[in-house]
């Protein structure tokens, strides 16, 4: 712990006198036992963005003592990928003071002294002296908490895929049911009027089934994708919607759509399609059959936005902070595992994002999911666009386009 | 050749009730089964079908001799539903007929008293077969109680 601010010896220690300035420096002798003790590494910076102070977990998490970094740029801390966007940052705070991350939590990646990459949270914040700008960082190792978000985000892709399996086979197999049926009547049938109605009757239903098959295909393959892409979030949307209206409690809930061309967001396909089918999903079972569902998409000043609107039950302003929280439902036993909206806020902070929620008790509820769109450029590692960059691999998907 | 109002119907061979949220699959198991001589009460929910079977019960003359029952509906659980035929009418034997084969649930439900679980698509005679047992099972269960 050296290089502080405004410490008056290279040790650490305060050769101050008496009175008010004794108490001066004992709440700062105070103030700095507790950073070092703290748990989550603190790092200061100047406003060159230079390491003017370290604590101990700072050296656990990183591998760097005190020493090693006092005075080196923060830069040597992140993947190279990040420090472009950092430099820009640190230059507009010089220029005007203001930058869209301080007081915010990012989730970001760090870089040890052994070069090995891992996941963390950083809450910034800035004061000024007169001496200029000082950057604080509290800095959080969140590998594990990943690891768990990421199983937790599997489990439910497979919940889901079940439940899409569980779907399909409805789907497929009534409609088959009927066809085998009236085939075997036609055989013992005498009567032409009814073997012709029959036979119209197989002859509709086996074109329902190949449309249902088609879509089935093309969800699944979009979903089998699993690296990141330039994704069109309108046509994910659209997906989500069609997916979720082949359940049968949709009913008669009318959908209304408005969309907006707007650029495409770098993400993992799958996971932009568990936000929206989760979200959609909630909204079709707030409405119990019966309502209008609109879902929209906006774009303004490099906000991608997404709006998910249903005319249901809405939600009780004192359930507004829980419904996010894993296992919260307040459907039946059996209805909902309550992981929904827990997995939709893991996938949006994952890319940056931001969701809220506005909502009248028994006025439904709106969704509102917003993106970065440079969220592409600043994460994109390695300058070489991914394999499916730009190919409309799904171009003959049927509502796709 | 169907019977619109199967309740005036005279089928020799017993009335089934049929549970099912798609016309279709309502449609051709009432012709097959028709043609086989039985009577149709068509349900498209549990909520219709319980009302049948009040309604059955206090116009005493033709009872229920079978249900068969989809398990996937909009309106309600059709898991629920089967029990609910079960601790109400004991006497009236159920056979699933879903479209998802999923033998945790076939074997609960066979413990609950479920006589038989089909799997669509199912062929004309495997049904006929299926129903027929359920009927003469009906049958014997009223000789003896
Ligand atoms: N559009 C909505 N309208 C009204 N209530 C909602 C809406 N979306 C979510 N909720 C409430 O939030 C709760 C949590 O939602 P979440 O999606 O996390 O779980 P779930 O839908 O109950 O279960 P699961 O999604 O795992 O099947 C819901 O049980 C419901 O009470
Ligand atoms: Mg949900």
């Amino acid at each position: 712990m050296n290089a502080q601010p405004k410490s008056n010896g290279s040790n650490g220690r305060c050769t101050c006198q008496r009175g008010a300035e004794e108490a001066l420096c004992e709440s700062e002798e105070r103030f700095r036992s507790v950073v070092e003790s703290a748990i989550d590494a603190i790092v200061l910076a100047d406003q060159e963005g230079n390491v003017i102070s370290w604590n101990r977990a700072a050296h656990r998490l990183f591998g760097y003592t005190a020493e090693e970094v006092a005075g080196k740029p923060l830069t040597i801390l992140m993947p190279a990928r990040y420090r472009e966007a950092h430099q820009r940052g640190v230059e507009r705070m010089r220029a005007n003071g203001g930058s869209r991350v301080i007081g915010k939590t990012l989730e970001l990646h760090g870089l040890k002294k052994d070069e090995t990459e891992f996941p963390l949270e950083l809450s910034l914040g800035t004061w000024k002296t007169k001496d200029g700008t000082f950057y604080s960082g509290i800095i959080r190792d969140i590998t594990e908490r990943k690891q768990l978000q990421d199983r937790l985000i599997q489990a439910e892709k497979l919940a889901s895929l079940g439940t899409l399996v569980s779907g399909m086979a409805h789907e497929i197999n009534n409609p088959i049911q009927g066809i085998l049926g009236m085939a075997e009547l036609i055989v013992d049938e005498t009567d032409p009027a009814t073997i012709k109605e029959y036979t119209q009757d197989i002859i509709g239903y086996s074109k329902h089934i190949a449309t249902l098959v088609h879509d089935f295909a093309c969800y699944a393959r979009s979903n089998a994708h699993e690296d990141e892409v330039e994704v069109d979030l309108c046509e994910r949307l659209a997906e989500a919607v069609k997916m979720v209206r082949r359940c049968p409690h949709f009913g008669a809930v009318e959908v209304v759509t408005q969309f907006q061309p707007i650029p495409r967001l770098r993400a993992r396909r799958v996971e932009i399609d568990q936000i929206f089918v989760n979200l959609v999903t909630n909204a079709v079972q707030a409405m119990d059959g019966r309502g209008r569902l609109e879902v929209a998409t906006q774009s303004q000043s490099g906000t991608l936005t997404v709006r998910i609107s249903d005319t249901g039950l809405g939600i009780p302003k004192e359930l507004r902070r829980q419904i996010f929280d894993p296992f919260f439902t307040t459907k039946e036993p059996g209805k909902g595992t309550g992981l929904g909206l827990s997995i939709v806020y893991q996938i949006v902070n994952k890319y940056g994002g931001t969701i809220g929620l506005e909502s009248e008790e028994g006025q439904g509820a709106t969704f509102t999911v917003q993106f970065h769109a440079d969220n592409r450029r600043e994460e994109t590692h390695d300058g070489v666009p991914g394999p499916y960059y730009g190919r409309r691999a799904d171009g003959a998907c049927a509502g796709s386009r | 050749m169907e019977c619109q109002d199967p309740i005036t119907a005279g089928g020799q061979m017993g009335r089934v009730l049929v549970v099912d949220d798609v016309a279709v699959v309502r449609k051709s198991i009432r012709a097959t089964l028709a043609n086989a001589g039985y009577d149709v009460v068509e349900a498209e929910n549990g909520k219709q079908a319980i009302r049948i079977l009040q309604e059955q019960e206090r116009a005493e003359p033709v009872p229920i001799n079978a249900i068969l029952s989809d398990l996937r509906m909009p309106q309600n659980n059709g898991t629920e539903l089967v029990a609910y035929f079960r601790r109400q009418y004991p006497a009236i034997p159920v056979v699933v007929l879903t479209a998802y084969p999923d033998v945790e649930l076939a074997v609960s439900l066979m413990r609950q008293g479920v006589m038989d679980f089909l799997v669509k698509p199912v062929l004309q005679n495997e049904l006929l077969a299926v129903v027929k047992k359920a009927v003469e099972q009906q049958g014997r269960g009223k000789q003896q109680g």
